[in-house]
Parts: structure tokens; sequence; C-alpha cells
């Protein structure tokens, strides 16, 4: 999980107009982007969408960012009003299930991938802010002090959010696997 | 860690875009970058929607109160503007009412004076006693004219 990344100067050098630098911080960034509004819509159509609008304002806003850690932050904030935006618009047209997106950057070791398609749809039945607080805690590693800043929530309400959206997911795996230990 | 976040923790390892993402995201910067520079209105509209886009929630938040506001107090100096319309309407609808009935009152009290002052200009010229001792010198209280003196004022 990167926490700002960018080389110094190429956050300058794109927000003068320099065309390769602002390249260089999507790609170092379209993972996290895409991953994020992937697990939160469940379709990866929309996700791509959702994850070019972000780079899209990213551009439009440079001169606003002040640092890489500054950059990090600000993706995830707008990729979260942009993916809760998309829900609220399409809530009941999914186009291309997540099952069909392209496989995880870092290839599982010796995880059962049935398990995890199987944790990641019961991720999908949450209600969208419990959702994203939790791939915001297991994907990107976020303390809630962090969540609580990307979403603009309390850190109390990210917090109750959190355990209860674990609550809903420990019976659900326990029901499904079965040999979660909880 | 607790089984259930090691599950989550895998399951939700950051996934790779489509090929060709990083290409359609910089076309798409291109075609951005080609279009002229919005003006006046529109570029403020833009402002404020990407103020409130890239914003936290908290600010997002922020702009819909405040466009609530904003809303609430238009509508309420419209609802208020027309109840004075109203109220102003009322009264000098009330005010035309009462106008009318003291006319309608002083219009039958006249009538009545007159009359009475017609029937005693009758009475006195063919009264029996017309020539006998000095007008001055009969008791208001007798006659028409007496009556007249005596009546009861009339009320409104």
């Amino acid at each position: 999980v990167s926490h700002g990344t960018v080389e110094d100067g190429v956050l300058e050098r794109a927000a003068a107009g320099d065309a390769l630098a602002f390249e260089q911080i999507v790609r170092e960034h379209q993972s996290m982007v895409f991953s994020l509004a992937c697990y939160f819509l469940h379709d990866a159509a929309r996700a791509e969408e959702i994850a070019q609008e972000a780079f899209l304002r990213l551009y439009q806003n440079l001169d606003r960012v002040e640092s890489p850690a500054h950059l990090v932050q600000w993706l995830r904030k707008v990729t979260w009003r942009c993916a809760i935006d998309e829900s609220r618009k399409n809530a009941h047209h999914p186009s291309v299930s997540l099952d069909d997106a392209p496989e995880p950057a870092v290839e599982p070791k010796g995880g059962d991938l049935l398990a995890d398609r199987s944790v990641r749809n019961m991720v999908a039945s949450l209600p969208a802010r419990p959702r994203m607080i939790v791939i915001l805690r297991y994907q990107e590693e976020l303390e809630l002090a962090e969540i609580a800043e990307v979403m603009g929530m309390p850190v109390n309400t990210v917090k109750s959010g959190l355990n209860r959206a674990l609550g809903v997911l420990r019976n659900k795996l326990t029901r499904v696997l079965g040999d979660v230990t909880v | 860690m607790k089984p259930v976040e090691e599950e989550l923790q895998r399951a939700l390892r950051r996934l790779d875009p489509p090929a060709g993402f990083t290409s359609r995201v910089m076309a798409r910067v291109q075609q951005e970058s080609a279009k002229p520079r919005l003006a006046g209105f529109e570029s403020l509209w833009e402002r404020v929607r990407s103020w409130i886009g890239a914003g936290s929630g908290q600010r997002a938040w922020v702009g819909l109160v405040a466009t609530a506001a904003v809303v609430v107090l238009v509508v309420s100096g419209v609802a208020w503007r027309q109840h004075r319309i109203r109220q102003e309407q009322r009264r000098g609808e009330l005010a035309r009412a009462q106008v009318m009935e003291a006319l309608h009152i002083t219009s039958v009290k006249l009538h009545r004076v007159r009359a009475k002052v017609r029937e005693a200009t009758q009475d006195g010229n063919r009264g029996p006693d017309r020539d006998r001792g000095s007008r001055t010198s009969r008791s208001p209280e007798r006659g028409y004219l007496g009556r007249l003196w005596n009546d009861r004022p009339m009320t409104t």
C-alpha cells in the first residue's frame, strides 16, 4: 500500500503541464483508485469509468495538491465521492460482474480463490458506507482516523460502522465457509 | 489479527485496471486540455462543482446545507410577502365594509329624522289649538314635537 510514493518533483512537473509526469502519477496510483471503485461498485466497467473520472479531476486540480501524501488522500476522497454518486445513479444496473475483473495485482499465496470471491460478494452486499469503510480498512490498511478523513465522517461513526460490518461478515463467513474461527 | 480480518485482507487485494487504462486516461486528459477554458458563470459553476466533489463528505454536506438554506430563505420570503399582501387585502375589505355600514346607518337615521320632521310640520299646521296661546308657552312634552323631543335617541 503506497502512501505518497510519487517521486519529488513529479507533482510539480505535472502541475506545470508535463504530460509524462502526470502519466507517471496515473501509473503509480491507478491500481489503488481502480480497486477502491471496483470493490465498492462490484462492477469492473463502471469502476474503470470512475477511476478515469478521478484522474481527470486530479488533472483539473493539480495546482491544489500540496504533496505526494496529500495526492493519495485526495485521490481516495474523490474516488469515494465519484463511486457513491455512481452507485446512487445506477443502483440496479450492474453490467460487468466483479468476477470478470482482472486478477489481483499480487498473486494470492495459496489462498482459496473461491473463498476470496465469496468474501468480495459479501463485502459488496454491505450498505454503501460500511462497505467503503471495510474496503479502506482492509485494502488500503488505513487507520480509523484516516478513513474518517477520507469519508468525511466522525471517527466514532467509522468505528461503529466497521464493527457492525465485521459482525455481519463474520456471521456470513461462518455460514458459508464454516471453518472460519470467529 | 482475527481470521475474518485476514480473509478480508486477502480478498481485498489491489487489482490492476484493464489493459490500456493509462492510455485511455491520458487520452481523456489530452481532450480536456484541448478544450477552451470556460468563462463566466460556467467556469464558476465548474469550480463550485469541483470544490464540492473534490472535498470531503463534510464539505459536500456544507454545500448541500447552504443550498438548502438559500432555498428555504427564498421560499420563506415569497410566502411572507404573499401573506402580507393577503393581510392588507383583508384589512382593506374590512374597512370598506365598515364605511358601507356607517353610511347605511346614517342614511336610515336621516330618513327617520326627515320623516318625523315632515310629520311634525303637517301636524302643527292642522292642530286644534293652533291659534290659542303662545307657541313658546306650550310644554315641549306635549304634541308631536314633544313626542319627537322625548323620543329615545336612536342607537346604532
